[in-house]
């Protein structure tokens, strides 16, 4: 046939069969191949042909016709790795010490990095999941005075500010949250008589749904809050109030009185939001909800400040823009002789929790601090426990030297060796995976008990989170194999098989090594100092002085009650009781926070905002406070019931002569001041101890404080809610205690106390796991200059000696290097607090002889075995 | 005693026994769609090739080079005696059946 006009069979298919064909067949299939092409090219188009010969070369690929060696060498990969994997589970079950070490250490650490990690991005993702978050901003409300001193700055603001503000700008649509935060109402389901007090409860808008992207479940967003009885509820509390029945239509009582009907089911808002409300009602029932909560000072004027409220702009309005809006909104509508001194920032919604600590937040708030240390315990963490499971994993190989010589003698080549050592760091970190998994599982609750909130599963649950988490403990298995494999797999096998072990790393360890260990060490001190000065100063917070005598106080919340106007009668019964040693009624919880009140002060241009609390005539003698000069209240006295005791700060007001005498303005009448009493922390700690007035008035009363009898408390609780029956039957009763709710106030302390201590003691052990490690495989490297050690007459203590020393001095460097951090760092976070502790050289003294005394002890543990040794044995192979 | 046997390997078989020296792949092929008007392809005769000769009902040899193969050597393949022998079995029976058969008319 003729050849050179011969079409050719596609070339890159005829390569295709020649790389991937067997030597012994390709010569027949390509012949065939090829003679049926030139049959068909003279039968049909060539092109047919040709798509022929591809199709017929694809078809041929078969596991028959391709090359051997590659086929075999599948099949031997995959022979070997299931023999990688069975030395690899047998290896770790040999050395169950080292795998118990290794795994553990990973686990701890994965867990903490998962959990912590889960935190720190909901806290950083807060109020992202509005469609227009990027567009809603709140108002902040900051009052000064003439002096241009901050006075407060406020989250929440006046009540018409918003639909005014909306009205005059309409392309913005507001929406304002208020909350009956004086009193926690009561909402009852008469039907099924189920009733609870609710502080999540929100009366809003009807612009609410426009502005927030809050899910519902049923019912329709648009119409949901046009009612002015409607009342929107979360499906938890669907599920609380009605069980399995449906909640729409049905009716929920506020405060007994008013009628709310249900008409929307919201999802339950997400873990990472700003505010989580329970239930939704509206603000046109405002004045009725002033009746039911006998609210008499409801101000729904341009003074009181109870609203959050938010904005939500058009594209493309800067925040530059509608503060100045802002700016020009305010001259036109507030009161003249507030307006000059009133300013109105705006705060963007997602910064809100991250940035906001004004006074009024709805809910507690975080700084960016917390989070900078949750993510720097998680590096610190990880970073221990993944150099303890690299250098553990180093250290067993050098023990397995002769292993590789012997596979390096039988032909294996460097890439089997490696592959062996990655199967097994792979799957030791996979079974840390397996553990961390469990462990998150079980920690759960303590983590959300540490941080203060829910753990959000949404985050936690991704795939996305899981994938990394999985792809990070593949990184530390190959990290840790890669390592000590090549170190092992590239000596000379004669020299591993002789008689003397191969000196990997030497006598002693290389600087590498010690450097790390004396990392771990000096992090897990700081930490551990951290956590003694943190729990320091909340001890100190808890038990300062302040003052006044918090404990034995029961506080009953009487405001909306009969017994707030017949306060006198309830007392007298109260005090029939023995147990009973005095009680006293009063406007605020004393020690929490005393809100400011305009006074006019004798002499000055100007009402001042000042503290001041409503109280009785026992208020004194109640709290056992001190009266420096002047008298107390006197029952006796009618004319006392308009006077004034101030505090020392007070009167130093009047910088010029003395207080006798002197007016002070309130509810436009002047009234005498009679007394001066010590100052005392009418607040918390964290405040300086301001200028403060008491004075009568019964209508602001809303807590009774009764002091009791240290013995029988239990049953002196029962005669108060006796007492409280005869007075409410119908109320539920529902005291506290002072000192309790007094400590709450430091529960961000607490937490972090808490976390830091968890930590600390985590991060420790990992250091001493890894201490255990290195000691074990450098003590075993001087098994026999021990054994030759006992042979010259030395004792087993002065072998013990001789092995810590080493590591003693690494313990003290790390100290030396531990302790300026730790000072630098307590200092920083004890800057935060008005009162606080000073930094005791002991504590530092106390963390080093701690870490010194436990890592002595972790190398006596393992020295122990080595120096009780029989020398005969140890001197053996030589 | 018979070895199981499908029926494309069954006519690849008669095919073989026909073409007598002359059955390889390429030849196979092209009586088969002379016989049945349909095409299978090289790579499917190959396999049923391997499988016969597996079953031990044929067997090859290597042989001639020709320039439309490039100059590549062919595998030619020849009946053995057990597959003549399978082959005249299988279709006696199937003679036998077809004259026990009524003849039908379908108009």
């Amino acid at each position: 046939m003729k050849s050179s006009s011969t079409p050719r069979p596609p070339k890159w298919a005829d390569r295709f069969l020649e790389w991937y064909c067997d030597e012994e067949l390709v010569n027949e299939i390509q012949g065939d191949l090829h003679e049926i092409y030139h049959l068909r090219c003279s039968r049909m188009s060539q092109v047919k042909a040709q798509i022929l010969f591809i199709w017929e070369v694809v078809r041929s690929f078969k596991p028959a016709n391709i090359k051997k060696s590659n086929r075999y060498k599948n099949l031997n990969y995959f022979n070997m790795f299931r023999n990688n994997y069975i030395i690899s589970v047998r290896n770790l079950m040999k050395h169950k010490f080292y795998s118990f070490i290794k795994i553990s250490g990973l686990a701890i650490g994965l867990a903490s990095v998962v959990l912590i990690s889960s935190f720190v991005y909901n806290e950083l993702t807060f109020d992202q999941f509005h469609t227009h978050t990027e567009r809603i901003y709140r108002f902040s409300e900051i009052f000064s005075n003439e002096q241009g001193v901050v006075e407060e700055k406020s989250a929440s603001i006046p009540f018409p500010f918003g639909p005014t503000f909306q009205a005059d700008y309409p392309d913005i649509t507001t929406v304002r949250l208020y909350q009956t935060f004086q009193k926690t109402p009561l909402m009852t389901y008469r039907d099924g008589e189920k009733s609870f007090y609710e502080d999540k409860l929100f009366f809003t808008d009807s612009t609410f749904f426009d502005i927030f992207s809050f899910e519902l479940a049923q019912g329709n967003p648009q119409t949901a809050l046009d009612n002015p009885r409607s009342l929107v509820i979360t499906e938890s509390m669907a599920q609380k109030y009605f069980g399995d029945e449906p909640a729409m239509g049905k009716t929920i009582h506020f405060e007994n009185s008013l009628a709310l009907t249900v008409t929307a089911i919201a999802k339950d808002p997400p873990i990472n939001s700003h505010f989580r409300f329970e239930f939704l009602s509206t603000l046109m029932n405002i004045d009725e909800v002033f009746q039911a909560t006998g609210n008499r000072f409801g101000d729904k004027g341009w003074y009181w400040n109870p609203c959050h409220t938010y904005a939500l702009v058009p594209e493309g309005l800067s925040q530059e823009q509608l503060q100045a809006y802002v700016v020009d909104f305010i001259p036109k509508y507030f009161p003249p002789r507030m307006a000059p001194y009133l300013e109105f920032p705006l705060q963007k919604l997602t910064d809100i929790h991250l940035t906001s600590q004004l006074y009024q937040e709805i809910a507690v708030n975080r700084d960016y601090k917390s989070i900078y240390i949750a993510v720097a315990i998680a590096v610190f963490i990880i970073i221990i426990a993944v150099i303890n499971f690299m250098n553990l994993t180093a250290a067993r190989s050098s023990q397995r030297a002769k292993e590789v010589a012997v596979r390096k003698v039988m032909g294996s080549n460097k890439k089997q060796l490696l592959d062996q050592f990655l199967t097994e760091s792979l799957l030791t970190s996979f079974i840390s995976l397996i553990l961390a998994v469990g462990l998150v599982s079980m920690l759960i609750k303590p983590f959300e008990q540490i941080t203060n909130a829910p753990i959000n599963f949404t985050i936690l649950l991704n795939p996305l989170f899981i994938g990394a988490v999985f792809l990070f403990t593949l990184l530390i298995g190959l990290l840790a194999g890669v390592y000590p494999a090549f170190l092992v797999t590239s000596f000379k096998p004669v020299d591993a098989l002789k008689i003397g072990s191969v000196k990997l790393t030497g006598r002693k360890s290389p600087l590498i090594w010690k450097s790390l260990v004396v990392f771990q060490f000096a992090t897990s001190i700081i930490l551990i100092i951290g956590a003694i000065v943190v729990n320091q100063q909340h001890q100190f917070l808890l038990n300062k002085d302040m003052g006044f005598d918090k404990e034995q106080v029961v506080m009953v919340p009487i405001r909306g009650t009969s017994v707030k106007m017949r306060s006198e009668e309830f007392k007298a019964e109260l005090l029939k009781n023995s147990a009973v040693v005095s009680a006293s009624a009063m406007s605020d919880i004393l020690g929490n926070d005393v809100p400011l009140r305009p006074f006019l002060f004798e002499g000055q241009q100007q009402a001042q905002n000042i503290p001041g609390l409503f109280a009785d005539f026992d208020f004194i003698k109640t709290f056992g406070l001190e009266i420096l000069e002047g008298r107390d209240f006197s029952k006796d006295l009618e004319t006392d019931k308009e006077t004034f005791i101030i505090n020392e700060s007070a009167a130093q007001l009047w910088d010029s002569a003395t207080w006798q005498g002197k007016r002070i303005g309130w509810a436009r009448k002047g009234r005498p001041v009679i007394g001066v009493v010590e100052d005392f922390h009418f607040a918390d700690l964290k405040q300086n101890i301001r200028p403060f007035v008491i004075t009568y008035s019964p209508g602001w009363y809303a807590y009774m404080a009764i002091r009791i009898r240290p013995e029988n408390m239990f049953q002196s609780v029962q005669d108060l809610e006796n007492v409280w029956s005869q007075f409410e039957p119908g109320r539920p009763f529902t005291p506290f205690f002072l000192d309790e709710r007094l400590n709450n106030i430091y529960e961000s302390e607490r937490k972090i106390s808490q976390m830091v201590g968890y930590f600390s003691v985590i991060s420790i052990f990992l250091a001493a796991l890894g201490l255990l490690g290195l000691t074990n495989y450098s003590t075993l490297l001087r098994v026999k200059e021990i054994g030759v050690r006992k042979v010259l007459g030395a004792s087993v203590v002065s072998i013990l000696r001789l092995l810590s020393k080493d590591y003693a001095i690494l313990i003290i460097i790390a100290n030396l290097l531990a302790w300026p951090a730790a000072w630098y760092f307590a200092q920083e976070w004890l800057a935060n607090f008005t009162f606080k502790i000073d930094l005791n050289p002991v504590i530092f003294i106390i963390a080093g002889l701690a870490s010194l005394l436990l890592s002595v002890m972790t190398i006596c543990f393992q020295g122990f075995k080595t120096a009780l040794l029989n020398p005969s044995e140890s001197l053996r192979n030589e | 005693m018979t070895k199981s046997i499908g029926s494309l390997e069954e006519i690849v078989l008669l095919i073989v026994i026909v073409l007598d020296d002359n059955a390889y792949a390429v030849t196979i092929s092209e009586e088969y769609s002379r016989q049945f008007g349909k095409s299978i392809t090289i790579p499917a005769i190959h396999t049923v090739l391997r499988r016969l000769e597996e079953k031990g009902f044929i067997k090859s040899r290597v042989g001639g080079a020709t320039n439309l193969r490039g100059g590549r050597s062919k595998r030619y393949y020849n009946i053995t005696k057990v597959g003549y022998e399978t082959a005249r079995e299988l279709n006696r029976q199937r003679e036998t059946l077809w004259n026990m058969a009524p003849k039908i008319s379908f108009n």
